[in-house]
């Protein structure tokens, strides 16, 4: 039990002078407790308060803050997004992450932003990998990439053994950056798979040359994945990975 | 030398670098060697898609402009020239 546990929320009379101890425990705010069973025990009894609604309590044992309802205790609802995972590759021709796609979220969202590239002009790719192997079959995608005016369309560019995701270069390898969102990675069916990336590949006027990508796909495979490799096509690359899990309400 | 590899365990948070495995290193080089292999076609069809945009904006109105009598063939043939030398091919590896 913490030093902001306590296993009774008082009642106090008008005129009850507090003692220290009582106002410490008030300055806690929510009143905090080791598990379920002391927050159930906390209200009600001789010179405590009434459970009603509205009251709020946080669980040392869960980390979790919750609310009654009148009924029942209720966890507050976070964000949408949760971060699961994060890396920071440096100097690495392949990062691995393990065990962020689990059951907890149907679908996933990933930020790529790269901060370093040794070889010139090569694609960052993706794998998704089950008890740390990668998967390295039955990828389809197509591509759609712009570069100045120029539009194109590519299926399956890199090959059916990876997703490609972005180009990295070495001319301004802080200027390459890239989101995907995986539908059911966890889930033993297809994979659905859509990113959006975009570079710079040199200066320009008013402002650097700029290449964009979106990319749909899917890989076949009936696995429930629990991870994914970034790796790229020619030497090294830096950067910074960040993986939410995206609730579905 | 071997490359290197990052892993994540997200459930734990330990991330670990170290070079990669015999396996992975064969991966890695074998992938690399066909990026390596695959560059001049790359740089060709890079060439190629510059030279349609630019064909599309500067040679092909002065064709049709000849088409219709308003201009000459030669003008069109001067901008399908300057095109090929502002996009050349690249050398032949």
């Amino acid at each position: 039990m913490g030093a902001n546990a306590q296993t009774s929320v008082p009642a106090f009379t008008a005129g009850q002078v507090l003692t220290a101890a009582q106002v410490t425990q008030i300055n806690t705010g929510i009143p905090v407790f080791a598990s379920s069973t002391e927050r159930d025990a906390a209200f009600g009894g001789s010179g405590e308060k009434t459970l009603a609604e509205g009251q709020m309590a946080y669980l040392e044992d869960t980390n979790e803050t919750q609310y009654y309802d009148g009924s029942s205790w209720a966890a507050i609802a976070g964000g949408a997004m949760t971060l699961v995972a994060t890396a920071t590759p440096s100097a690495v021709s392949s990062a691995s992450i393990d065990n962020c796609f689990t059951a907890d979220y149907a679908n996933y969202m990933i930020l790529y932003q790269n901060t370093a590239a040794s070889a010139a002009n090569n694609n960052l790719k993706i794998r998704l990998r089950a008890s740390s192997t990668d998967a390295i079959t039955n990828y389809y995608y197509q591509k759609l990439g712009q570069f100045s005016s120029t539009v194109q369309g590519q299926l399956n560019d890199v090959g059916t053994d990876e997703f490609e995701f972005v180009r990295i270069n070495t001319t301004y390898p802080l200027n390459t950056w890239g989101t995907i969102t995986l539908f059911g990675p966890a889930v033993a069916a297809q994979t659905l798979y859509s990113a959006y990336g975009g570079d710079s590949t040199g200066a320009g006027s008013p402002t650097l040359v700029l290449q964009n990508y979106q990319i749909a796909g899917y890989q076949s495979d009936s696995t429930a994945f629990d991870g994914f490799t970034l790796l790229n096509s020619s030497g090294t690359f830096s950067g910074k990975v960040h993986v939410y899990g995206i609730a579905d309400s | 030398m071997s490359n290197q590899k990052l892993e994540v365990n997200a459930a734990t948070g330990e991330a670990v670098t170290r070079d990669m495995t015999p396996e992975e290193q064969a991966d890695h080089d074998a992938r690399e060697a066909a990026w390596i292999a695959g560059q001049p076609a790359r740089d060709r069809a890079d060439v190629e898609t510059a030279r349609r945009a630019a064909y599309e904006a500067e040679s092909d109105p002065l064709f049709f402009e000849w088409q219709r009598g308003d201009g000459t063939e030669q003008a069109w043939l001067d901008a399908v020239a300057a095109v090929k030398a502002a996009h050349p091919y690249p050398p032949a590896p």
